[in-house]
């Protein structure tokens, strides 16, 4: 039994089922070339800062508050890590090979094409309303019954529905507007406050922040903040089935099945 | 299969050329204004050359950051 051409959705196409009861799978649009685009570039990014981030911290893995901090002040926290540097005190009887400088570089790189990239992302979603359709959650998701709902559902491991894969629930909408417009920003603007040509330039976005060494704090933080969205993100797409979600940013299509009537 | 329409050809070849066309028109002029470092060249170049551009562009007078003489002792 075929399913009728006018219950398919614009854009879905069917793969014909081999019997007849079986459910039929369709593809259908779940993700524009833009975000996927957008989407992968920014991964590879992320994983290089992330990378090369760390081995920056290697070289000075204690924290300051304010505008100084030196290895002769006293620190507001320290990594449990050696230091890749002869003269930072860390307790350690050994430095760490020093990878300081490819990594500063690479770091640079990989953030000016994920600020360029964010740029593209954030203006072509204005443009086509992708965040209002698909990101600002409706008012009866803004509950807090529905936000614990949605909270509470993957620790069930309860497999999503089809419906629920297609589209974004109010928590989920909510963390991807937090991470877009306040996480990433707040990454850049802390990075761009330990730049002694951006602070000179703009003192006051040095200022806001307390000091050159709270932005390299909260540069810290904001990126563990990252790092716990990307393992929740992933532990998500993996729930919600790993091969269909990463299939549809690649493809920009979703299979969904549907069983006959 | 992807459907692409004599439309989205048109869009998209447009779209490349316009990109292209201003990539180059960019280079030109940083060139002609001296926003292209030295080590522009190698896999961290275009790091290098849009740092270096953006500080050119920003920090017109002093390249340091200047604080007021109350704040003598940080």
């Amino acid at each position: 039994m075929a399913i009728p051409v006018s219950a398919q959705l614009p854009g879905e196409t069917s793969i014909p089922s081999a019997v007849s009861t079986a459910p039929v799978t369709k593809l259908a649009p779940r993700h524009s070339a833009v975000v996927r685009v957008t989407h992968w570039i920014t991964t590879i990014c992320f994983f290089t800062l992330l990378l090369t981030g760390i081995e920056i911290v290697i070289s000075h893995p204690r924290f300051y508050w304010g505008e100084t901090g030196t290895v002769l002040t006293a620190p507001l926290f320290q990594l449990p890590i050696p230091s890749s540097r002869r003269l930072v005190p860390t307790g350690y009887g050994y430095v760490l090979p020093d990878q300081n400088g490819w990594s500063r570089a690479l770091h640079f790189e990989a953030a000016w094409i994920a600020v360029l990239t964010g740029l593209l992302y954030v203006i072509s979603g204005l443009l086509t309303r992708h965040f209002r359709k698909n990101l600002l959650p409706g008012r009866a998701g803004l509950s807090w019954r529905a936000l614990w709902t949605s909270f509470a559902k993957p620790f069930r491991l309860e497999r999503t529905s089809a419906a629920e894969a297609s589209s974004y629930n109010a928590l989920q909408r909510l963390t991807y507007l937090f991470v877009i417009f306040v996480l990433f920003p707040l990454v850049i603007w802390s990075g761009l406050a330990m730049s002694l040509g951006f602070a000179s330039a703009f003192p006051w976005s040095v200022t806001l922040l307390g000091g050159r060494q709270s932005a390299r704090t909260i540069h810290f933080f904001v990126s563990l903040a990252l790092v716990l969205f990307l393992l929740v993100h992933v532990a998500m797409v993996c729930l919600a089935g790993f091969w269909n979600c990463t299939g549809a940013m690649i493809t920009g299509r979703t299979a969904t099945r549907k069983e006959h009537a | 299969m992807i459907h692409l329409s004599r439309r989205k050809l048109l869009v998209s070849g447009l779209a490349a050329t316009a990109g292209a066309s201003g990539l180059a028109v960019a280079a030109r002029l940083a060139q002609k204004y001296g926003l292209v470092p030295p080590d522009s060249g190698g896999i961290y170049g275009l790091g290098e050359t849009l740092t270096y551009a953006s500080q050119r562009l920003l920090t017109q007078h002093s390249l340091a950051r200047e604080f007021p003489r109350s704040r003598g002792r940080v």
